[in-house]
């Protein structure tokens, strides 16, 4: 099986955009070009795909009409077939417990029936994750597939829910939300949806509910009149989140530490300098302040091969956690601190 | 820059690249060592073209810097992917599969010679038929068109798995499309359905996503097929410090962690009788060794060992590595710091965690390599009471470290 195609290509969905149409003017190939292909593409599409007279260096797939308007030499809508590579691929998430989530009984019975002369991709067993959480969502529970199911089409329909959960701390919760993001985190393996929380038939901020703590959620028929401005939503999300300065920290390369932690936190948005003299490297870190917590264990983790150096409440955190660490080992003996100095 | 093209014929070269771009980010023009300073200004031009909204531009004191920064939890669809859709290809390429794809739109199944003369008559598209019948068997192993023998000649049609059909008749399949595109191995072939589809995901986000594991795909691929096939392998690898390797063994699994962003191949060594873990990432092409008559053996060897790995080291010893013995004794307010308690018990692997005093707690490890653990266990800095076992070295390290950070940290003006 071959991953790495041209028949995926940016450039043939370009050109299978433009034989749909039946008749378009020059300046609809930029549009096409954008939506499909890359910053640059125009450069080197528009010469190959406008037909030319003097010769035949063209892709032979335009005709030029009198009006100076182009059609395709196509008489028919370009098929869209689903490939063997996809349906291999299909046929392996099958096995996926949280596969079933997205369909009703039937549906995933006649799924399984249509690809069952389809061999998978690649046996799931072969993949290993060895440090996800072991508290993770149960996905054949009957009832969260139906609370499931039932935040996924409010996503899509912007339906305010009512919903019934446990908090972190033990206690049940109720309350009126609009979902709009499904977040998913492969560490924790749960589901968590971001969601507009209702007061008083009014937004009141933006919360993050756990799906595997919900014990009822019920729609109301009630869609918020707004369309999908999908990029905007998630960049408003994310803003009302976003820590107020980044975390500065400096990373030793000692005990291949630089390598270690740019491989780490490469899911972040960050900034980085190296200081190839000292072998050391300033990296700013941008984080979602509900996760400072978890940012400031997992920096720590590194233990002395990386120093947070700001801001300085994140740095008195570390601090406040080292010291007690200090004393939990070395209070009892003054003898060690001196003789591991 | 003449002959440039944003297109590339394979994707090992700029694998390297967008990695570096990517998880470095610091790297200047002259630190990119492998190839020549024209290679470096080709693939930073590329990777500027297909990722320019991602790009990120620093000076420093060594020079310009270009980064690839993204918060991968925010971005609803991998831009990593792109890479996969820039496969150069001939003008043959691009003309025969949109033709051959029209003819056959309407439904009929015809020979190679019917769809030559049909591309000459009706597209004034003269190719030889040989050049036809390649690209057809090509597109049959691709699942486009379907071959069927009437007596002793091919017919060929299209093949009536559209994506409209599929998309259609199974209510929750764009769905899960969406988000298997997004969350697991190999996900650029469902981002590709639903390009195909004109779909796009407006619904999940990935959180703790290392989006980078795509560009380990193609040759991800090769290697499940070799283990499905239970073969030999060879793998090329190059490490840390560019100097090439190659590793013959029997590939067992791939181990990945959601947490530091690395994926292993774990072999089964035979030269060295042991089992060893390989980095994914530094593996550069992998080569078919041939058929392994004992794999199931080696394989349930692997099933008895995995249990004592805490991540993915065998220890050193032949066959069976040497096992060490970690107990932590850690701190927790039962009544208002059961969240540590909690930590304690969904994080532990293969370790256990029992109670042992007042809001006291021990973890028992019984692993192949103890110094796996460490950096877990510094997580829990502030918490830890006592720490046995293991061995001297790691241990000294351990109480080493902490007074290090106890310098940094709470002597002002200390360095590290």
């Amino acid at each position: 099986m071959n991953i790495f195609s041209e028949i995926y290509g940016a450039y043939f969905r370009v050109v299978e955009r433009l034989l749909s149409l039946e008749k378009f003017d020059k300046s609809e190939i930029p549009d096409a070009i954008e939506q499909e292909a890359f910053r640059d593409s125009a450069l080197f599409i528009e010469p190959k795909l406008l037909p030319k007279k003097a010769d035949s260096s063209d892709w032979g797939l335009l005709l030029r009409n009198d009006d100076g308007s182009f059609s395709p030499v196509t008489r028919n809508q370009p098929p869209k077939i689903v490939t063997e590579l996809q349906k291999r691929w299909l046929k392996a998430k099958l096995s996926d417990p949280r596969f079933a989530l997205f369909f009703g009984d039937d549906t995933l019975e006649r799924l399984t029936k249509r690809l069952e002369n389809v061999k998978p991709l690649y046996d799931p067993n072969c993949f290993r994750c060895f440090d996800v959480y072991a508290d993770g969502d149960d996905y054949s529970d009957e009832n969260y597939r139906k609370n499931f199911r039932t935040v996924l089409v409010a996503v899509k329909k912007r339906e305010i829910l009512k919903i019934d959960f446990v908090s972190g701390k033990n206690e049940p919760m109720f309350g009126q939300y609009l979902p709009i993001k499904i977040e998913y985190s492969r560490k924790n393996d749960k589901f968590r949806v971001f969601c507009y929380r209702m007061r008083c038939g009014h937004f009141s901020g933006i919360t993050l509910l756990n799906i595997g703590r919900m014990t009822s959620v019920r729609a109301t028929g009630i869609c918020f009149p707004v369309p999908h401005a999908d990029l905007d939503e998630t960049d408003r999300l994310f803003r009302e989140r976003r820590c107020k300065e980044p975390v500065l920290v400096e990373v030793s390369s000692e005990r291949n530490g630089i390598e270690r932690f740019m491989m780490e936190f490469a899911s972040f948005e960050k900034q980085t300098e190296l200081d190839m003299s000292a072998g050391k490297c300033m990296v700013r870190i941008w984080y979602d302040s509900q996760d400072e917590t978890e940012l400031l264990i997992r920096l720590l983790g590194f233990g002395p091969v990386l120093r947070i150096i700001g801001p300085e409440d994140f740095r008195k955190q570390a601090a406040e956690r080292v010291e007690r660490q200090f004393k939990l080992l070395f209070s009892d003996n003054e003898e060690n601190i001196s003789e591991t100095s | 820059m003449s002959g440039f093209s944003e297109l590339i014929k394979s994707f090992d070269k700029t694998r390297d690249y967008v990695r570096d771009f990517f998880i470095y980010g610091f790297k200047v023009r002259n630190e990119f060592d492998r190839k020549s300073a024209r290679t470096y200004d080709d693939e930073k031009r590329r990777v500027e073209s297909w990722l320019g909204d991602f790009l990120r531009y620093d000076s420093s004191e060594r020079g310009k810097q270009v980064s690839i920064s993204v918060d991968s939890g925010r971005v609803p669809e991998n831009p990593l992917y792109k890479a996969f859709y820039s496969k150069s290809f001939t003008d043959n390429d691009i003309r025969l599969h949109f033709l051959l794809m029209d003819i056959l739109a309407a439904g009929e199944a015809l020979t190679v010679k019917e769809l030559t003369n049909r591309l000459d008559e009706e597209y004034d598209a003269f190719f030889d038929e040989q050049t036809v019948r390649n690209k057809l068997k090509e597109y049959v192993s691709e699942g486009i068109f379907i071959s069927e023998k009437r007596g002793k000649t091919d017919y060929f049609s299209l093949s009536p798995d559209t994506s409209d059909s599929f998309f259609g008749e199974y209510e929750g399949l764009d769905d899960a499309v969406k988000f298997f595109s997004e969350a697991s191995e190999f996900g650029v072939a469902g981002n590709s359905m639903l390009k195909t589809a004109g779909l796009k995901n407006d619904i999940f986000l990935m959180k703790h996503n290392y989006i980078v594991h795509a560009l380990e795909d193609e040759i991800l691929l090769k290697i499940t097929e070799l283990i499905e096939k239970k073969h030999y392998i060879t793998a090329v690898n190059f490490g840390k410090q560019n100097a090439a390797s190659e590793n013959y063994g029997i590939p067992l699994k791939i181990y990945t962690s959601s947490q530091t962003g690395r994926r292993y191949l774990v072999m089964y060594l035979p030269l060295y009788k042991r089992l060893n873990s390989f980095r994914l990432d530094f593996i550069k092409s992998v080569r078919d060794g041939g058929e392994c008559p004992d794999y199931d053996k080696y394989a349930e060897f692997l099933g008895k060992n995995e249990g004592k790995c805490f991540g993915v080291s065998f220890g050193n010893r032949q066959e069976f590595g040497s096992m060490e013995a970690l107990r932590i004794t850690f701190s927790a307010d039962e009544e208002r710091e059961k969240f540590i308690i909690d930590r304690l018990n969904r994080e532990k692997r293969c370790c256990t965690v029992e109670k042992v005093g007042d809001n006291l707690f021990m973890l028992t490890a019984e692993v192949f390599d103890v110094n796996e653990m460490m950096h877990w266990v510094k997580s829990f800095i502030g918490r830890i009471v006592r720490i046995e076992g293991g061995n001297e070295e790691i241990i000294s390290r351990f109480y080493r470290d902490i007074s290090r950070m106890h310098r940094i940290y709470c002597r002002e003006g200390e360095r590290l």
